[in-house]
């Protein structure tokens, strides 16, 4: 989707200009192609869109953390609105394909957090490579980070076992910044369900990460 | 949650969604039907409601918090983790974790293996060629040599590369900083995350300025300083990381922000306008006081001064260089004043007009904190104006006529004031006033109040005189076109220069009457005397009286305007020292003012004009009085002086500006009284006077505190120490109140302040108001003769300390500032010598004490030559005497006591009975009859001493006891006492007595083998003076 790679944001944030060049894994063609395919229900599309926009959100959130103060907070949700931003600009885009293309980056989304939280967490504990007891210096409160991700990944799971839906109610949600409406348009279903499958997802998540960290 | 099970999930949701929506109530019985069905059930779904309840409570689901939590977490290593893998070892450090990276390169956690500690390892991406690598070493080494507990320490920097697990070296050769490791939040974060109040963040922020002057000291600006480079640990302690790094790296240049955007981001809203625009020659200390400016602004609120928010690079830089940061006080209105007046200095754009060091930022702050007056000012309004007019150069003759107004209204506010008082004081008070009420609005609007109540009388006058208002509004504008910008060369345009340009197109013929032009001219002359261009001033001054005067001829409604004129020409040549000039205007004055009275009648135009004018009048006789009263001519001026307030008291009408002259004439003419010796009536006087203009003005109005001076130094000169201690002291807290440090006359009443506690016993209270009032002057840079006076009160103090190498100091500097002879400096002198006498006789050496006194007797018969006055040789005459009478030897004794015995009718004349050095006239007196063996004459001294000095509330009190036993010892030693004997066991009994009566001081004044210090007048001088 980007053939000449042109900054995807040039404003500030906060107080900080980014100027990003998104390195291209998908162009926009291929993308919307996808995005149709996917609409149609056919094969693997869903999938391989899912993948291109991994590449894609990562990238984005590297160039945003090389340029990144401290104190800025990456913001998943914001991401994935500049990806579709990104698309959306170009012509070959259909704006209903918008839905569709936030529920599939939010799964995206949530992998690679949790992909890096595994890989810190990975070498906290002392896998991997040897240089590895930084116990010491860590305060409690930071080792806990990519745990947090990890556990909520971890109730995501077992909620999708219960009841999918809901658990891709609260992906798209959480890791995408879909409104109520965007994710019943996504699922085709009235608001009013979207709603409630959101509230009793919460109460029960609530519920469980009280139950286990707290 | 028991539900693992999809199918009771299911069962769940339909209860959830069934209930989750009904009232309260409602939801409680049909939980209560349910738990009768489906025990398990209903526990799950109570567990969900109340999940759902507290979820609506907070407002926020736990997923997206802790998410929130988690992501800013990874974040912090999230970009470096996705491409980069960490190296195993980098030079002599074992890497362990990565702590942070951006486009400059990362910073890892290590280990270094000898010696064995963990620092963090700074690696950066590349440096450049051999020059930029050369560089980066030579820096490097000067880091390495800051040392602070507040600055994060540089332990090596060097070039290494990559080493992978297996010991292989990977990619080009990288420099680093190892730096020692900090644990510690932002000070931003720090601030806000212990919710400290706002004077511990400013503590806070004075302690980072001490680290960042400690590397200044050393030729180290850090040219990156922002809130994620100064950590704060838990104790509280502050660490500035990355000093000089930027240098090291030579990323000063607007060339590399272009390049290295990424990185320099974070830095922008930290970085000062001569950083981002690249004019590197400018980058300096000063630019790390702006980057401080920004810490302490968002440390105070959280926030930035210039929000960059949403704007690209070019317009980020534009803003740095152009707009005006946002004032402290929009934020939080608790933050106004002293430190919005800190920041907005702080955060100027030109370099030379911030704090010009880390340590003098510090120092405000403190200042700040306990609540003395600060440094910095507010930008005045003529800085302000200034300013503006450099900004807006093409709009300045669009705005001509509300700028003409704003001037108006400026100088009549600085005429009123002028017009108030005998001196310049008001004015500067006004001034200072003013600039004040901008800090708040509320101030403002009291300010504009005031001044309107003042502007009232001649709002009046301007209402009757409609038509000469339009006249001089026109000039006002003529003028503003005559110095139109565009005529002058097309550069910028200050408003000195403006004013300048203005004062010389003033002629008659400019678009008005002569009368307006003399208006408008002496408005002129006031605002050119207020920005410091005196000489151009007094010409405008000379030449708007002259063009008045052609009028007056003609008109009687000009008498006003001149009168005005010429009482400000008179203040400005007296304060200049022309004196003969100044009473040749001041006798002018009267004298056209009774010979418009003759001519007219009583009556002017109208009432508040004949009331003005009268008000000059007796101002100008008041001002006669003070003048004659400088050159020593006592009766002279309080004849003047009395016949002003005889006047005043004559008219009927007591109105505001009736009560401040008959305040102003009583002043003046009981200062005079007071100089002819007749104390008691001037505190009178300075009592009824004070009365009076506190009902006019209030008891912190200039001419009030002058008055309450003349009061405190009159009490001192009749013995009343204590008294004299108050009030000085309230005048003293009066001035400190509404003047900068520096102020003269804070100064002198701090120098009056230390000679009545010196007097009353207090000395180390003395000794350090003292220091004050020296600092004070120092600061000012003072003439000698000021600064010599409040040495010489040090002296005086120090040497009742016993305190003699620090006294000797003080009196060797007054005497290289009291070098050069002029009169009142001779009298200075006296002093000086009776402070030398007595420091010589307090050390034992007798006989040089004898000479000092001896030399300032000489002083004083030269100068009483002059003046028909021996009250000078007294001080002299007493040193003499005491010394004298101090001897072990009886014939020298006897002369001292012969010699005291004449003193003391004159000392008991000129300073009362009951004064305390003539008790200890007595004293001594009594001394010396013990060592020649007259018994029976030392009990009676010694009784008149104890009398004297056993004051009910008496400040001092060792004489007392020192008398006593003096008595005691006149009364049972049998036949003549052997001088050593006697003197011994004195000594050691007044020892003992005085650590009984004077408590913890005591063991400072144990060290003077006697206690005693000569009185000395160095006040009494600079009383006379307005």
């Amino acid at each position: 989707m980007i053939r000449s790679a042109r900054p995807l944001r040039n404003r500030c944030r906060e107080g900080e200009t980014v100027h990003l060049r998104i390195p291209a894994m998908l162009t926009a063609e291929e993308t919307t192609t996808l995005l149709r395919d996917v609409r149609r229900g056919s094969g693997d599309s869903r999938l391989r869109l899912q993948d291109g926009l991994y590449q894609e959100l990562r990238a984005v959130a590297e160039a945003i953390m090389r340029g990144r103060s401290a104190g800025q907070t990456l913001q998943p949700t914001a991401l994935v609105h500049e990806a579709w931003m990104k698309l959306a600009a170009s012509e070959a885009a259909d704006p209903n394909d918008r839905a569709h293309f936030m529920a599939i980056a939010a799964t995206a989304m949530r992998q690679i957090l949790v992909d890096h939280a595994r890989g810190r967490a990975a070498i906290k504990r002392g896998g991997g490579a040897r240089r590895l007891s930084i116990d010491d210096f860590d305060a409690p409160d930071r080792v806990a980070a990519p745990d947090q991700v990890l556990i909520i990944d971890e109730c995501l799971r077992r909620l999708a076992r219960l009841d999918p839906r809901q658990a891709q109610v609260v992906e798209m949600r959480v890791f995408s910044g879909m409104t109520v409406e965007e994710v019943a348009t996504a699922l085709s279903m009235s608001t009013r369900t979207v709603e409630l499958d959101w509230r009793m997802a919460r109460a029960w998540l609530a519920d469980e990460l009280g139950h286990d960290h707290e | 949650m028991t539900t693992s099970d999809p199918r009771r999930w299911a069962a769940l949701r339909s209860a959830f969604e069934a209930i989750v929506d009904l009232p309260v109530a409602v939801r409680a019985e049909q939980l209560a039907e349910l738990r009768s069905k489906d025990a398990a059930l209903a526990d799950d779904l109570e567990k969900l409601l109340r999940a759902d309840e507290s979820n609506a409570d907070a407002d926020a689901d736990p997923v997206s918090s802790r998410l929130d939590a988690a992501v800013r977490e990874l974040a912090g290593d999230l970009g470096a983790a996705l491409d980069e893998r960490l190296p195993a070892q980098i030079g002599d450090y074992r890497i362990k974790a990565l702590l942070g990276s951006g486009g400059m390169g990362a910073v890892y956690l290590a280990e270094q293996q000898s010696p064995r500690r963990v620092v963090a390892l700074k690696v950066i991406r590349g440096v450049g060629g051999e020059t930029a690598v050369r560089r980066f070493q030579r820096e490097a080494e000067l880091l390495g040599r800051l040392q602070h507990a507040n600055i994060a320490l540089i332990h090596e920097a060097g070039l290494a590369r990559e080493r992978d697990q297996h010991g292989v070296d990977q990619g080009a050769l990288r420099p680093y900083f190892a730096m020692e490791f900090v644990r510690g939040e932002p000070v931003v974060d720090f601030a806000r995350t212990h919710a400290l109040d706002t004077s511990a963040r400013v503590e806070l922020i004075a302690r980072i300025c001490d680290a960042i002057e400690h590397a200044h000291a050393r030729g180290v600006i850090h040219r990156d300083l922002k809130s994620a480079n100064i950590l704060v640990d838990e104790q509280g302690q502050p660490k500035v990381l990355d000093f000089g790094i930027a240098r090291a790296l030579d990323r000063d240049h607007a060339a590399t922000i272009a390049t290295a955007v990424g990185e320099v981001i974070g830095t922008l809203p930290y970085m000062s306008p001569e950083q981002v625009s690249g004019r590197s020659e400018l980058i300096g200390v000063t630019s790390d006081v702006y980057a401080l400016g920004v810490v302490l602004f968002e440390t105070l609120t959280g926030k930035r001064p210039i929000d960059l928010a949403g704007r690209t690079l070019p317009e980020a830089v534009r803003l740095i260089t152009d707009e005006e940061p946002t004032r402290l006080a929009s934020i939080d209105r608790t933050l106004r004043g002293d430190l919005e007046t800190i920041v907005a200095r702080c955060l100027e754009k030109d370099p030379s007009r911030r704090y010009p060091s880390a340590a003098a930022l510090a120092a405000d702050l403190r200042r700040h904190l306990a609540h003395q007056p600060i440094d910095a000012r507010p930008a005045s309004t003529l800085y302000q104006l200034a300013k503006f007019t450099r900004r807006h150069r093409p709009l300045v003759v669009g705005i001509a006529t509300a700028f003409a107004a704003m001037i108006v209204a400026t100088v009549i506010s600085i005429t009123m004031a002028l017009r108030a008082d005998i001196a310049r004081a008001d004015a500067e008070v006004a001034q200072t006033e003013a600039e004040r009420a901008q800090e708040t609005a509320v101030a403002a609007r009291k300010d504009a109040e005031k001044a309107r109540d003042e502007m009232r009388v001649q709002l009046r006058l301007a209402q009757e005189e409609n038509a000469r208002s339009t006249q001089s509004f026109a000039l006002i504008q003529n003028l503003l076109a005559a110095a139109d910008p565009s005529q002058s060369g097309g550069g910028e345009m200050t408003v000195r220069q403006f004013l300048l340009k203005a004062a010389g197109s003033i002629t008659p013929d400019a678009g008005g009457s002569s009368q307006v032009a003399g208006m408008v001219g002496r408005l002129l002359a006031h605002t050119l005397l207020r920005i410091g261009e005196r000489a151009r001033g007094e010409e405008a001054l000379r030449d708007s009286i002259e063009l008045l005067k052609v009028r007056e001829a003609s008109s009687r409604g000009t008498e006003l305007t001149l009168l005005q004129a010429m009482t400000d020409l008179a203040d400005l040549l007296r304060l200049d020292g022309r004196i003969d000039q100044a009473e040749a205007q001041l006798l002018e004055i009267i004298a056209r003012r009774e010979e418009n009275i003759r001519l007219h009648g009583d009556q002017g135009e109208t009432a508040g004009a004949t009331a003005e004018a009268d008000f000059f009048r007796s101002v100008a006789l008041a001002n006669l009085a003070l003048i004659l009263g400088e050159r020593g001519d006592h009766a002279g001026a309080e004849a003047y002086a009395s016949r002003a307030y005889e006047m005043e008291r004559s008219l009927v009408a007591m109105g505001h500006l009736r009560r401040r002259a008959m305040a102003i004439c009583l002043f003046s003419r009981s200062a005079s009284i007071r100089n002819q010796g007749r104390v008691a009536e001037a505190i009178d006087g300075f009592r009824e006077a004070l009365e009076i203009i506190k009902s006019a003005d209030g008891a912190d109005a200039p001419v009030a505190l002058r008055i309450r001076g003349a009061l405190a130094l009159a009490l001192h000169s009749l013995g009343r120490f204590e008294e004299a201690c108050a009030v000085g002291q309230s005048v003293v807290q009066s001035f400190a109140r509404a003047r900068e440090v520096g102020d003269p006359e804070l100064s002198l009443a701090r120098a009056h302040l230390a000679q009545y506690l010196s007097h009353r016993g207090a000395a180390i209270e003395s000794a350090s108001v003292a220091h004050r009032a020296l600092d004070g002057y120092r600061k000012a840079g003072a003439v000698a003769v000021d600064q010599a006076t409040a040495q010489l009160i040090l002296a005086g103090a120090l040497n009742q300390l016993g305190d003699f190498d620090d006294a000797r100091v003080a009196l060797d500097e007054a005497e290289v500032l009291l070098r050069d002879g002029a009169p009142n400096r001779r009298g200075l002198l006296i002093d000086l010598w009776c402070h030398r006498a007595f420091l010589a006789r307090a050390s034992g050496r007798h006989d040089e004490a004898l000479a000092c006194a001896e030399s300032g007797r000489a002083i004083a018969r030269e100068l009483n030559d002059e003046t028909r006055s021996s009250r000078l040789e007294l001080p002299a005459l007493r040193e003499w005497a005491f010394t004298l009478a101090s001897s072990a030897d009886s014939v020298e004794a006897q002369r001292g006591a012969d010699a005291i015995g004449e003193l003391l009718p004159l000392l008991r004349e000129s300073l009362g009975e009951m004064h305390p050095m003539v008790g200890r006239a007595w004293l001594h007196r009594a001394e010396a009859l013990l060592v020649t063996g007259d018994r029976a004459g030392a009990a009676a001294s010694a009784d008149e001493a104890v009398r004297v000095l056993e004051q009910p509330g008496g400040l001092m009190p060792w004489w007392a006891e020192y008398a006593r036993m003096t008595l005691e010892i006149a009364g049972a030693a049998g036949g003549a006492i052997g001088a050593g004997a006697a003197r011994s066991e004195r000594v050691d009994r007044l020892r003992a007595a005085i650590i009984n009566t004077a408590g913890g001081r005591a063991t400072e004044l144990v060290r003077l083998r006697r206690i005693e210090s000569p009185t000395t007048a160095p006040v009494g001088a600079s009383a006379s003076k307005p």
